[in-house]
């Protein structure tokens, strides 16, 4: 069996829960596959809860975040496991 | 839904077995029965979710946190609160009335406050007066009404921090011009603190249009959530200190401070789940049926007024038949004092009504009923026309 290639993924975080799921909510609204994690210590100061969307998907999400009230607090990049 | 979730229950299903309650006019104090919709929305959040909401991110907490944002929305857009993280769940009105006083009176800060305030204000205010803030109070008039040209008379006497006003009595009901209250006071450079405990569900509360820089809400009386949870909304250019400090599962959790984000730097501490689960089922169960509960609770707050005048004996304390009031009616008797009127009332009758000061002496001494105290009938969303027969009958007889 050969090994999965790994995926790819852009985490936001955010400064409140509200926030992360205000912003899970915007990016659905566009179709994007937003998903909660547990917030990765790299992201450093931001709620428990991030948002992850598929890399490729990153600048669309970034252009909706940015669009919206939502602030993000940072962002960093993600290899599944 | 079914009907039972739709409808006021009648008032068989409304008896209370365990205490043999079965007419409840104390609405004022807390409204109950809670409809079904809430009674569900408090048992799925205690049974099939539930995690540490913002804390993990494993399903069971991101569902309780989900339900938390929704049920924020929820009450933001049934009150007009453009956005919601500038509303904060707490336990109730009286520590909203606390974060709000508190967290935005300083030593040599001066505050307007109104003589017909509840004790979450009065309280409070003690406090902050024992240490150096001045308090001046505004008298209202013998029917509980505060003039705002005597707010603004008020603020323009001195230097005026804020100004802090009830939106309607609990003692007479009376519904302050509190859009005019909050221009005055602006007017003047003084923020507006409102105690809506008593206008949430039972008024159109509008929160862009009153303008107060801070309006804090019962989440368990006219609003139809459990017991334990009630909310506050700061408006977006202030920040009062917040009064406790904790996890929030969010910030650095590594740095001893507060973060400052809304709405975690005032909701420290695990949240009431199951409460803010109820109170966003009772606001959207309001907001469905708000039109017919008001026009109904209207209806028979004027009925229950004028039959009490006709029985005799009775000052209703107040505005007049008619006049702009929120659903109770306060009353004393010539010759029968308000606790003993209660005490019958429940025993013989089972009915439940407040007597005392309803932990508004100042209410009651502006009005004249310091000394008597008054008992209150207190409508809702469960009061049916026969509630307020049978009161009516049951005052006759006990008076006549």
């Amino acid at each position: 069996m050969s090994p999965r290639e790994p995926q790819l993924f852009a985490v936001f975080g955010f400064a409140t829960t509200h926030d992360a799921l205000a912003a899970e909510d915007a990016l659905r609204d566009e179709d994007l596959d937003a998903v909660p994690i547990p917030t990765p210590r790299t992201l450093g100061a931001t709620c428990g809860i991030a948002i992850r969307v598929p890399s490729e998907q990153a600048e669309e999400a970034r252009r909706v975040l940015a669009s919206s009230s939502i602030d993000v607090a940072s962002e960093a990049a993600l290899e599944d496991v | 839904m079914s009907s039972s979730d739709t409808q006021p229950p009648s008032a068989p299903d409304r008896a209370n077995a365990a205490t043999g309650t079965t007419v409840y006019l104390d609405h004022a104090a807390t409204s109950w029965p809670k409809p079904g919709v809430v009674v569900d929305a408090v048992h799925e959040a205690l049974t099939k979710y539930g995690g540490n909401p913002g804390r993990g991110a494993y399903a069971l907490a991101v569902a309780t946190g989900r339900m938390i944002f929704d049920s924020r929305q929820a009450c933001a857009s049934f009150l007009g609160v453009p956005d919601a993280r500038d509303l904060i769940f707490l336990s109730g009105c009286t520590e909203g009335m606390n974060l709000a006083l508190k967290g935005l009176l300083a030593p040599g800060d001066r505050v307007v406050a109104c003589s017909t305030e509840h004790n979450a204000v009065a309280r409070p205010l003690t406090w902050l007066a024992s240490r150096g803030v001045v308090v001046d109070m505004v008298d209202s008039d013998a029917t509980g009404f505060i003039d705002p040209e005597a707010v603004e008379r008020a603020v323009a006497a001195a230097p005026t921090r804020a100004v802090v006003c009830q939106h309607a009595s609990n003692v007479t009901g009376t519904i302050q011009p509190i859009g005019d209250i909050v221009d005055v006071a602006h007017a003047g450079g003084a923020l507006v603190i409102v105690d809506g405990a008593q206008s949430g569900g039972h008024l159109a509360v509008d929160l862009s249009a009153i303008g107060a820089d801070a309006y804090a809400l019962s989440g368990h009386k006219g609003l139809l959530g459990p017991q334990g949870v009630g909310l506050l909304y700061l408006a977006p250019d202030i920040e009062p200190e917040e009064l406790i400090q904790g996890g929030t599962g969010s910030g650095a959790s590594e740095l001893p401070t507060q973060p400052t984000a809304r709405p975690d730097r005032y909701e420290a501490g695990t949240p009431n789940t199951p409460g803010i689960a109820g109170l966003g089922a009772g606001v959207r169960f309001v907001r469905e049926h708000e039109e017919v509960f008001r026009a109904e609770e209207q209806r028979l707050t004027r009925r229950l007024h004028e039959g009490i005048l006709d029985i005799g004996g009775f000052t209703v304390l107040g505005p007049e038949p008619g006049e702009a009031r929120v659903p109770l009616v306060s009353v004393t008797h010539a010759r029968i004092d308000a606790d003993q009127l209660a005490f019958l009332l429940d025993k013989r009758y089972g009915i439940a009504a407040r007597a005392g000061l309803h932990c508004a002496p100042w209410a009651h001494r502006s009005v004249g009923t310091l000394e008597r105290g008054a008992l209150r009938f207190g409508l809702g969303w469960s009061t049916a026309e026969s509630d307020v027969e049978t009161a009516l009958r049951a005052l006759r007889e006990i008076t006549t």
